[in-house]
């Protein structure tokens, strides 16, 4: 869809011409001009205008009545007044109404000091008030949810946080009751606001009404330092800015950057910067001993470990997962491939894409970018639930399909939060992306689309009307996929598959089509073309020695072939398929090194030798986001405890092990990186800066091994088993079953318990019913559930969720489709 | 000021939910399960019905609760969340819908809704008496929910209540036992007493059969053959008779309220025996051009209020295959105007006739009719009508075999006076809580559903066939210069026959306030008339000289408004004026812009201030400054429909007030109890009865 273009026109603001963009509104207009119109309830990232504050009037010649600047466009000539008495004295009746109800108590109010209606009280107003009739008050603060306190004395109805609720986030919790003087800012029958992105609303509001529960008289606006980085706590990578007093980081807030998260961020990315400083955190180096982990000296740790890695070189293996930097899984997987001999590296956690899919599906030509799911004719999301795996993306996708009339279609097993905004929706198998993806190239260029369909599990008409969707809804179409499709055995023919319906759309070098992955890690991308794939090094070249996946990590461990595994910021027991194998694996293995700023189970359990790792409000590097965006992460805090940056660590280990890396200082690292890596050639720490570089849109693209990869005919997929009388399982991971979630306390009401969906029929005809306590059972492994009832569930199939310790869905999955029973304990 | 202490919580309004947390232990409202949230059959299937009829089934929100309310007695959580089941809304959502709707009770209520009118014109007659009768008759009954509400729009019988939705009136304090037990007993309310069975006031336009024959001369002259001699080989109907000579003052020309009151005429059988429908019949064979020709001819100025040219507004709308919609502004919610009930109530046929021709005017394929909630006799009526003209071909694919299509969908609101405002309306329509728009982009352009939509309001839809009938030029020769055709005026308060007449525009006010309505009681005198609904500023007796026009009500400072007079007499206190206007306005402001929802509730804190002898005459300064405030900074009309009655009261009547905030003060600080310089006038006894449809 052709992005809007920006025209220059000139107006006349205050007797001073004004050169701004065609039809921005003018209060954005002014700004061209350093001409500041106050506002309360403009917020262009809301959607329209809706001039309810009416704090913008301003006189517009040729128009009697006053004009609100949020919502009149301007016009080429036009001629605007904001200081004139007639505006003075409208601008400053607004302020006097407004603090009619305002209970003034700045000073014990924690918007004091960044308040828009300080501000603009001071500007404006007029400085006095003729009100002395009592003015309302009530109870408060009270909760309107466990992140967030309510103020209704300071609320000044503008609208803000309903309008997110309503337009943003479209979960409709949050909305305006009663009416007149009486409206008020609350919820359905006492329910609290809890939503994936609640916490926007604190930023919204432009009084001290709405404040984050975590950051309440913690500081005052004097006593902090802002400093801008990116979270690393999903793939989603939002630009933010942390709150920082007294080297410690207080808050997170958004900063917008419209290429990567349009100002907004989820509450994972607002709140879980408690586990920076939560006690689970790992601050000392830490050796096994006596069965038990102690803390000892970096010497003593690094010595151990370089040890250990020596003894088992050539059997070492490494994971690297979440927040690892780019320069971290390079330089570690330089001492693997280079000073161990042990190419069994992985940052994926199930299956081997191949060398060529991987380039296939990195390839520059084929991506697409975050604001491209905005303007795109159609969208197809492809097993992934973006809310839950990268939530801001989840609010690109509806405001494409909400603002711009984008065509969206949801194919996913499992029902998906976007199916209501969807033109279409497909549910399929679990695990049969394969089969879904062959279905729709031969819909698209001729096969049989029955058959294929039947093996995916899926209805054949809507693979047909799927086809037509996006070969008929325009150039540009995106798909975003997630890593969970190209999983298991087959990850490499799914990812085929998935290569050939983009070569049938001809998605490959067209502005504004393409696709998008969400991978499983935070830096999944960046880990890959790092060089951390087991058939691909730096750069995604073919590795020298092709090593082994994760799960055959796995079974190697667990077999002994390989005795030594380096967890870098990975778990797993938590993450990856097949945790029986882990287990065994993990407990057969002679070292295992972790990585980690948090301790989590593989670690407590089985880790040898600790290195406590920095978080990422301490660390110093880049990151690739899914859409090729280089981001620079910069240190906010200081670390903590004896904690070393990562990059350091391995560095170290590399002079232990006879085979130093030249690198003395984080910049030294990404240059290392970037001299590694041929399509970053020539980026610099400085070039990234704050906002990012996306690498596909650099001249080094050029330098990408991209495979030549014309239609074929695909093979033909194996079929998803029939439940016959069993039931498939599906697997999901929320956004809440992450560590940092667990430990932080703010966040820890959200940590999900183990809930098996079941569709009503299969409830009906098991005997169950909502609530149950259950058993999920595949052969000898069972895990507990409760029963949570979904009519949306297609019959035959259950889902559980991964991630949520001991009863985590991975311990039934192994990446193959499975069958499962649902019974009573 | 004494020195008392301030009284917080005192004051200003105590709104259930404001001291409320939330329980953190509850789940997230989102959109219920179905799997989890059984919903009773009948429910499920009245809202699925509802649903289907709207391009968006949201639309269906309000009507959804209301049905709801009917089922679980009121709003509850469960019904709420049974409707989100079904809507796949989210009860959040529809709770915000519930609250904002005077008719929809989010607390639990007692099985019998009696609704007393306390607004202005039922006030002056004792409304606020009668509501103390009725709660004293029903007191310690769970099963009657007494409440004042604002007007009804049944100011002719005032003071009125709407009881179980059925209005009965005038009453005195006397009847509120007989109603109470009438209820207890499951017997019609107030049988004789009930709206349904009244004749209009205007007698000249009441059938002809059962008046004397000089008010039949007097209602026929002026009707031209034109009006419904139209169909060429229809038989022209018997009662169109000769024009008075010209220079003749002429007599009273009836066209929308031509023999109104004749028996069945809500039914299309006797609309059609009457010429109804040849209107249509003749628009269909003109183009949209031409049709809008018409309009634009008759120069018809839109009866709701703003007094737009209809043929204009019609025009605006683009050519294109979109879907466009028309809507017809039926919320009459404004104190004082009750017309728009009698012509849905009496004539249903003549507003659907004139739905059609607007639609074709506009190029329109869907309408929608706004009712507001209380108008639930005329909605009932509406809705046969509306079956009866789909059945006979007038609605439907293809009218009357022409390439016309139009679906005609009415919607009943559930209490909201901002609903007439257009933009609220269509967001109200569309499901949403009846707040305004910001203008532009205008309806035309961007109205229902963001398609381009005509609104017009009953009298001027319900006008459209008699232009079509007689043609635009012969209607135009009625009225004055910038206010043609007839009106209907309904006349209320201080008058000894209130009730709706029809006029042509132009004659002197004089003539409406004393000519028609017999002027206030023996004995009293005006003391300041509204000429167009409680929202207009106020005029003096002196200005009863005028011409009632658009123009020269708008010259002498106020307006006409949807024409509806409120008169006050001379035993009034212009303060109680004052505080009944702000209330309402406060009461009914949506909240959205902050100098209406502000200054409407600090208007009405410092009038009570005032009353209660809490001001002095300097505070008056303040008042007016307020209302200076409040005009033109407004999203909507809304905020200025209080400032501009409340500035010009203040204007007309400083000493009035100054005298009253004085004694006030002196009552309060001496500590004497005396009672108000009068008590309001309560004219029930001087109202002179007005016959009823059995005894016409």
């Amino acid at each position: 869809m052709p992005r809007p273009e920006q025209r220059m026109i000139t107006l006349t603001i205050d007797g001073r011409e004004v050169s701004a963009p065609e039809n921005s509104m003018l209060v954005d207009g002014a700004k061209h001009g350093d001409v500041e119109i106050p506002v309360f309830c403009y917020e262009p990232k809301l959607g329209q205008a809706v001039g309810a504050c009416r704090m913008c009037l301003v006189e517009v010649e040729g128009i009697p009545k006053l004009q609100t600047a949020c919502s009149t466009p301007i016009k080429d000539g036009m001629v605007v007044h904001t200081q004139t008495e007639r505006v003075r004295e409208a601008q400053q009746a607004v302020v006097e109404f407004l603090l009619v109800n305002h209970p003034l108590d700045c000073p014990v109010c924690d918007k004091g000091g960044e308040c828009p209606l300080q501000d603009i009280s001071y500007g404006w107003g007029a400085g006095t008030s003729r009100f002395i009739e009592p003015k309302r008050h009530f109870r408060k603060p009270l909760e309107l949810s466990p992140l967030i306190a309510i103020d209704r004395e300071r609320c000044i109805l503008c609208y803000r946080c309903v309008r997110f609720s309503q337009e943003v986030s479209e979960d409709h919790q949050l909305v305006l009751l009663e009416r007149g003087a009486n409206s008020f800012v609350g919820t359905f029958d006492g329910h609290p606001y809890v939503g994936p992105f609640s916490g926007n609303i604190i930023e919204l509001c432009p009084v001290g009404a709405l404040t984050s529960r975590t950051y309440r008289f913690r500081a005052r606006p004097w006593e902090i330092e802002g400093a801008g980085s990116i979270c690393t706590l999903c793939p989603a990578q939002c630009n933010v800015s942390f709150t920082v007093r007294d080297d410690r980081v207080l808050r997170v807030s958004a900063r917008q950057h419209d290429g990567v998260d349009d100002g907004w961020l989820c509450d994972k990315g607002r709140f879980a910067f408690q586990s920076i400083h939560a006690d689970e955190r790992i601050v000392e180096p830490m050796v096994r001993d006596g069965g038990e982990l102690r803390p000892v000296s970096w010497e003593r740790a690094l010595d151990e470990a370089a040890r250990a890695l020596a003894r088992a070189k050539g059997r070492a293996a490494a994971l690297a997962g979440d927040a690892t930097t780019n320069e971290e899984a390079f330089l570690l997987q330089r001492i693997m491939r280079d000073a161990l001999d042990s190419p069994d590296v992985d940052s994926r956690t199930s299956g081997p894409l191949g060398l060529e899919a991987a380039q296939g599906l990195g390839a520059p030509a084929l991506q697409a970018s975050v604001p491209d799911l905005e303007f795109a004719h159609a969208v197809l999301v492809l097993d992934c639930e973006p809310v839950d795996d990268a939530p801001i993306l989840d609010l690109r996708i509806r405001k494409g399909v909400r603002r711009q009339g984008t065509r969206l279609a949801v194919a996913t097993p499992r029902p998906s939060s976007l199916d209501p905004n969807a033109e279409l929706v497909i549910r399929y198998a679990p695990g049969a992306g394969e089969a879904l993806l062959a279905a729709l190239d031969a819909a698209i260029a001729g096969g049989d689309v029955d058959a294929l369909a039947t093996a995916a599990g899926a209805d054949a008409a809507a693979v047909r009307d799927l086809a037509r969707v996006l070969s008929g809804a325009g150039e540009d179409v995106v798909i975003v996929w997630g890593e969970r499709l190209a999983s298991g055995p087959r990850a490499g023919q799914a990812a085929r598959a998935l290569l050939n319906v983009a070569a049938r759309l001809g998605l490959t070098g067209a502005a504004g089509a393409g696709m998008l992955e969400v991978p499983a890690a935070a830096n999944g991308r960046g880990l890959r073309e790092a060089g951390f794939l087991p058939e691909a090094g730096p750069g995604l070249a073919a590795a020298p020695a092709a090593g082994r996946s994760a799960p055959a990590i796995a079974q190697a461990l667990e077999g002994g072939e390989l005795g030594a595994l380096y967890l870098l910021h990975a778990d797993p027991l938590l993450t990856h398929p097949d945790r029986g194998a882990w287990e065994r694996g993990l407990e057969r293995a002679t070292t295992v090194i972790a990585h980690a700023s948090v301790m989590t189970e593989s670690i407590a359990e089985h880790a040898t030798v600790v290195f406590p790792a920095e978080s990422y409000a301490e660390k110093e590097g880049t990151v690739t986001h899914p859409d090729g965006r280089v981001q620079r992460l910069r240190p906010a805090i200081g670390r903590p405890g004896s904690v070393r940056a990562e990059w350091q660590v391995v560095a170290d280990l590399g002079e232990r092990l006879d085979h130093p890396l030249d690198v003395l200082t984080g910049p030294m690292a990404t240059d290392q990186l970037v001299a590694a890596v041929p399509f970053y050639a020539g980026l610099t720490l400085e070039e990234i800066g704050g906002r990012g570089v996306r690498w596909p849109e650099r001249d080094a693209a050029s330098a990408f091994p991209a495979p030549e990869l014309a239609p074929v005919e695909l093979e033909t997929p194996p079929a998803a088993p029939s439940p016959n009388g069993a039931l498939r399982l599906g697997t999901f991971r929320t956004l809440w079953s992450a560590p940092e979630v667990s430990i932080s306390p703010a966040l820890h009401f959200l940590s999900p318990d183990q809930r098996v969906e079941l569709s009503p029929a299969d409830a009906e005809r098991l005997g169950l019913s909502d609530g149950d306590a259950v058993e999920v059972a595949f052969d000898q492994t069972s895990v507990r559930a409760q029963v949570a009832l979904r009519a949306a569930v297609p019959a035959g199939t259950v889902f559980l969720a991964e991630g949520t310790g001991t009863d985590a869905a991975n311990a039934l999955t192994n990446g193959e489709p499975r069958m499962v029973e649902v019974r009573r304990p | 000021m004494s020195a008392q202490p301030v009284r917080r919580f005192a004051h200003g309004s105590r709104v259930p939910g404001w001291d409320e947390a939330v329980d953190p232990a509850k789940d997230p409202a989102t959109v219920p399960d179905p799997a989890t949230t059984p919903v009773p059959e009948a429910l499920r299937t009245e809202i699925e019905a509802r649903m289907a009829l709207y391009p968006d089934r949201r639309s269906a929100a309000v009507p959804a609760l209301a049905a709801a309310q009917r089922h679980h007695g009121w709003c509850s959580p469960e019904a709420v969340d049974q409707v989100a089941c079904v809507m796949r809304l989210t009860p959040g959502y529809l709770q915000a819908l519930a609250t904002f709707y005077d008719m929809l009770e989010t607390e639990p209520k007692p099985a019998h809704d009696v609704y007393v009118c306390t607004n202005i014109s039922c006030s002056l007659l004792g409304g606020d008496e009668l509501l103390g009768a009725v709660q004293e008759a029903a007191a310690g009954d769970p099963e009657f929910n007494v409440r004042s509400f604002e007007c009804l729009g049944a100011c002719d019988i005032g003071p009125m209540a709407s009881v179980d939705g059925v209005y009965v009136g005038p009453l005195q304090t006397a009847d509120a036992q007989t109603l109470v037990e009438d209820v207890r007993g499951g017997r019609p309310v107030l049988r004789d007493k009930q709206l349904a069975t009244r004749a209009v006031a205007d007698t000249e336009a009441r059938a002809r059969p059962a008046a004397d024959p000089g008010d039949v001369e007097r209602s026929a002259a002026g009707v031209t053959d034109a009006d419904v001699d139209l169909g060429g080989d229809q038989p022209t109907p018997d009662h169109g008779e000769q024009r008075p000579a010209s220079g003749e003052r002429r007599a009273a020309v009836k066209l929308l309220f031509d023999q109104i009151d004749e028996p069945g005429l809500h039914t299309l059988e006797v609309y059609e025996r009457r010429g109804g429908y040849r209107a249509l019949r003749r628009a269909l064979e003109l183009s949209r051009e031409e049709v809008l020709a018409e309009l634009d001819a008759s120069e018809l100025r839109g009866r709701g209020g703003a007094g737009f040219q209809m043929g204009k507004k019609a025009s605006f709308l683009p050519k294109g295959d979109m879907d466009k919609y028309l809507v017809c502004n039926a919320d009459e919610s404004e104190p004082g105007a009750f017309k728009d009930r009698e012509l849905m109530q009496k004539n249903p046929h003549q507003l659907i006739e004139g739905m059609i021709i607007g639609a074709l005017a506009a190029g329109a394929n869907r309408a929608f009719i706004f009712i507001r909630g209380e108008y639930r006799l005329q909605g009932d009526i509406l809705e046969a009508a509306i079956a009866e003209a789909q059945a006979a071909g007038y609605l439907g694919e293809r009218i009357l075999g022409s390439g016309h299509t139009l679906s005609l969908v009415l919607h009943r609101g559930a209490g909201a006076y901002i609903c007439g405002e257009e933009t609220a309306l269509l967001d109200s329509l569309e499901g949403k809580r009846g707040n305004p728009r910001l203008k532009p982009p205008f309806p035309a352009n961007q109205g229902l559903y963001q398609g381009p939509t005509l609104i017009n309001n009953v009298e001027t839809l319900a006008t459209v066939p008699h232009i079509i009938g007689m043609g635009g030029a012969e209607f135009a020769k009625l009225g004055v210069e910038g206010s043609r055709g007839t009106k209907v005026v309904s006349i209320s308060g201080c008058v000894q026959r209130p009730g709706n007449y029809e006029i042509e525009l132009g004659i002197p006010a004089r003539d409406i306030v004393y000519g028609l309505a017999g002027g206030p009681p023996e004995g009293r005198e005006v003391k300041l008339w509204f000429p167009g609904g409680s929202s207009a500023p106020v005029l003096l007796a002196e200005h009863l000289d005028l011409a009632y026009d658009f123009d020269t009500m708008a010259k002498a400072g106020s307006m006409l408004g949807s024409g509806s007079i409120i008169v006050i007499d001379d035993s009034v206190p212009v303060m109680d004026v004052a505080r009944k206007v702000a209330k309402f306005y406060a009461h009914e402001s949506c909240g959205k812009c902050t100098p209406c929802r502000e200054g409407t509730n600090w208007t009405v804190k410092m009038l009570d201030r005032m009353d209660a002898g809490e001001a002095t005459p300097m505070d008056l300064e303040i008042l007016a400054g307020v209302q200076e405030q409040i005009i033109g900074n407004c999203l909507c009309v809304l905020g200025d429909s209080m400032a501009m009655p409340i500035g010009s009261l203040v204007k007309h009547f400083r000493e009035e007030f100054e005298t009253h905030i004085d004694a006030a003060r002196q009552r309060s600080e001496t500590g004497t109890v005396t009672p108000s310089p009068e008590p309001a006038a309560t004219l029930s006894d001087t109202h002179g009865p007005v016959p009823t449809l059995a005894e016409a």
